[in-house]
């Protein structure tokens, strides 16, 4: 297990991280999630030491690991950029680590063959990595990282720099080589529906801190904070004042709902902001039940698997529900409706200080 | 396309009757009179005799070269040893302090190389500022060694030469992805292993290119060693001049220079030789 306590990162005045505390299961697809500038590559590259925190400790099945130089960590690290070694072939540049650590030159081979069968390069041996795709260089940089038989594979936005296409078979090679390998990958990204497919669960960072540990189930269905609940999925917001057991929203309440932490500490009449996923927005015909608002539909889209209805409330508020085509085809633009706010997918945050 | 082609063709003829009007027929003339001989009164006899090669070989002669070589030699490899640090700062600075860096290296650069070795030479003369401030400082010393010493010549010639050094070092460290340096580092890679198999091999035709522009024009130098050593020992550089300036012996001084310009071409085909077998 991977531990990860208090860590605390400060360039000059500005924090980076502060007060990281996680730990990471052995054999586990975990991701660092959060925008640009919210400190994952920087945690990323504390575990692999190439920076060094400014307080905290990290351990690796017991053992303090945060003071050993980046070249003694059993982890190795896929670069964003590949950061291929441009004057060596594929194979030496696959071989670089094993031939450091004075692995008999058989075995060398042996493993470099091993390595590059795995993310099917075959044949690639002498090339140069300026006369390969950006997905062959991912890949090897990929096997560069997998020969080395470590204990961690740290990946910094590695799919970044790939198409979309391509994207999404390296994201199901990648998932499936991680298992079938059994081993530990930790991997950073700004993209929630990228975090979403890959990992057993998901780190949600932001401004330096983690906003919330959880499965990607878990992050979509019962987000901890505003944050994660905006950083992935879909979103529908209301905005009003917190009321004892509910909310309320010029003069109309939605009750049963109290399923948020930092909300209990703050009582009633805090401004806070009642969130649903579109998937989970109801839209029925006119019997308006509670915790229930009527609006007008504005404009149905087919996606193919799913259609989306966009409602406008009769108090202005846009609501978007994703829901069945053939439930959609009884719905007509323009025509007035209910929207269902059902108390267990509905979760009040507070808005924040304003 | 056909039409862009003879165009370039027709441009590639200015640089190269340019060479062989200005370069390679004044070479062929040294080459020519370095096979004649001296006349009584310092012309130029039209006889064909190797003998001013046989005679650049004298000991006397061989032994210039050497200083010459070697000064040279050593000039490079201070040039390198302090030029590469400085490259690499320069590299990784920021921006602003960047351009201070490339000014104070170009500025010196681009002042005329007499007045600057002169200044240099006032600076530290017998009754200059130097021997001044360090009366003021009551600092004992002798005031006949502050100049005219092996010290200043290797400071004058180091400080002449080492922009030739730092300039191809700092592009190519400029270009280079130093995530590299990071990806050898969490591969195992030490600190020498990093330089050697990493950052080397990198810049290894910047380094080549800089050892080269400083290697050889020293190896000519004679200026310096003169003004700020005081013309106690003649380098290559002089005695060729002094061939055709003093001694009028022109088909002597064709010869030696002949034969320096074989010498720095056989290095230049060694180190282009090494550099291939590196790769």
């Amino acid at each position: 297990m991977l531990e990860i306590r208090s860590i605390q990162k400060t360039f000059g005045s500005q924090t980076a991280l502060d007060a990281i505390d996680l730990k990471i299961e052995e054999g586990e697809f975990f991701s660092l999630l959060g925008p640009s500038g919210c400190g994952k590559s920087t945690l990323l590259r504390l575990l692999a030491g190439l920076e060094s925190a400014t307080s905290g400790e990290i351990y690796w099945k017991g053992q303090r690991i945060d003071q050993l130089p980046a070249r003694l960590r059993p982890f190795n690290m896929v670069f964003q950029k590949y950061a291929l070694f441009p004057h060596l072939s594929v194979a030496e540049n696959v071989a670089f680590g094993l031939q450091l650590k004075k692995v008999a030159l058989a075995e060398i081979r042996s493993r470099v063959d091993e390595a590059l069968a795995l993310v099917n390069l075959q044949g690639f041996e002498d090339r140069k990595p300026e006369t390969l795709s950006g997905g062959q260089q991912q890949r090897v940089a990929l096997a560069r990282a997998l020969v080395n038989r470590p204990s961690i594979v740290l990946l910094d936005e590695p799919l970044g720099a790939l198409d979309q296409k391509l994207r999404e078979k390296m994201q199901a090679d990648l998932r499936l080589l991680q298992k079938r390998l059994g081993l530990t990958f930790i991997f950073v990204t700004h993209d929630q529906e990228e975090a979403m497919i890959l990992s057993d669960r998901i780190a949600v960072m932001n401004a330096g801190r983690l906003e919330q540990v959880a499965t990607p189930r878990e992050l979509f269905e019962n987000p901890s904070s505003l944050f994660s609940a905006r950083f992935i999925g879909g979103r529908n917001e209301l905005s009003g004042r917190a009321i004892a057991g509910g909310f309320e929203m010029a003069g109309r309440t939605l009750e049963g709902i109290s399923r948020c932490q930092e909300l209990s500490q703050r009582g009633a009449g805090a401004s806070v902001c009642a969130f649903v996923r579109p998937e989970m927005l109801r839209v029925s015909g006119m019997s308006e039940g509670a915790n229930a608002l009527s609006g007008r539909i504005v404009q149905i889209l087919f996606r193919g698997s799913k259609s989306e209805v966009m409602i406008e409330t009769a108090e202005g508020v846009s609501l978007r529900s994703m829901m069945d085509p053939s439930e959609a085809s009884s719905l007509r633009v323009g025509s007035e409706v209910a929207l269902q706010f059902a108390p267990h997918d509905t979760h009040l945050f507070w808005a924040g200080p304003q | 396309m056909t039409q862009d082609k003879s165009a370039v063709r027709f441009l590639g003829w200015a640089p190269l009757t340019w060479y062989i009007v200005f370069l390679m027929f004044p070479l062929t003339i040294v080459a020519a009179t370095a096979f004649a001989t001296r006349g009584l009164y310092g012309g130029i006899e039209w006889s064909f005799t190797p003998a001013n090669f046989a005679r650049a070989f004298d000991p006397l002669y061989v032994s210039i070269l050497m200083r010459s070589f070697l000064l040279s030699l050593g000039t490079t490899f201070a040039c390198f040893l302090l030029g590469f640090p400085f490259a690499y700062s320069m590299a990784t600075a920021s921006e602003r302090m960047r351009n201070i860096l490339i000014m104070l290296i170009a500025i010196p650069f681009l002042t005329n190389l007499v007045i600057r070795i002169c200044a240099l030479k006032a600076f530290t003369s017998f009754d200059g500022p130097l021997a001044s401030l360090l009366t003021l400082l009551h600092v004992k010393f002798d005031p006949y060694a502050l100049s005219q010493n092996g010290p200043l010549v290797a400071f004058g010639m180091v400080s002449t030469y080492m922009p030739l050094m730092v300039f191809p070092l700092y592009a190519s460290l400029e270009r280079f992805d130093f995530t590299l340096v990071e990806a050898a580092e969490d591969l195992g890679a030490t600190f020498w292993q990093i330089a050697t198999r990493i950052v080397i091999p990198s810049l290894k035709g910047a380094m080549l290119s800089g050892l080269l522009l400083v290697f050889i024009p020293a190896m000519g130098e004679f200026l310096i060693p003169d003004l700020l050593g005081g013309a106690k020992v003649m380098l290559a550089g002089n005695l060729v001049s002094e061939q055709f300036l003093k001694a009028r012996d022109w088909p002597f001084g064709s010869a030696l220079s002949a034969l320096l310009m074989i010498l720095l071409s056989l290095v230049v085909i060694a180190i282009r030789r090494l550099e291939k077998r590196v790769q």
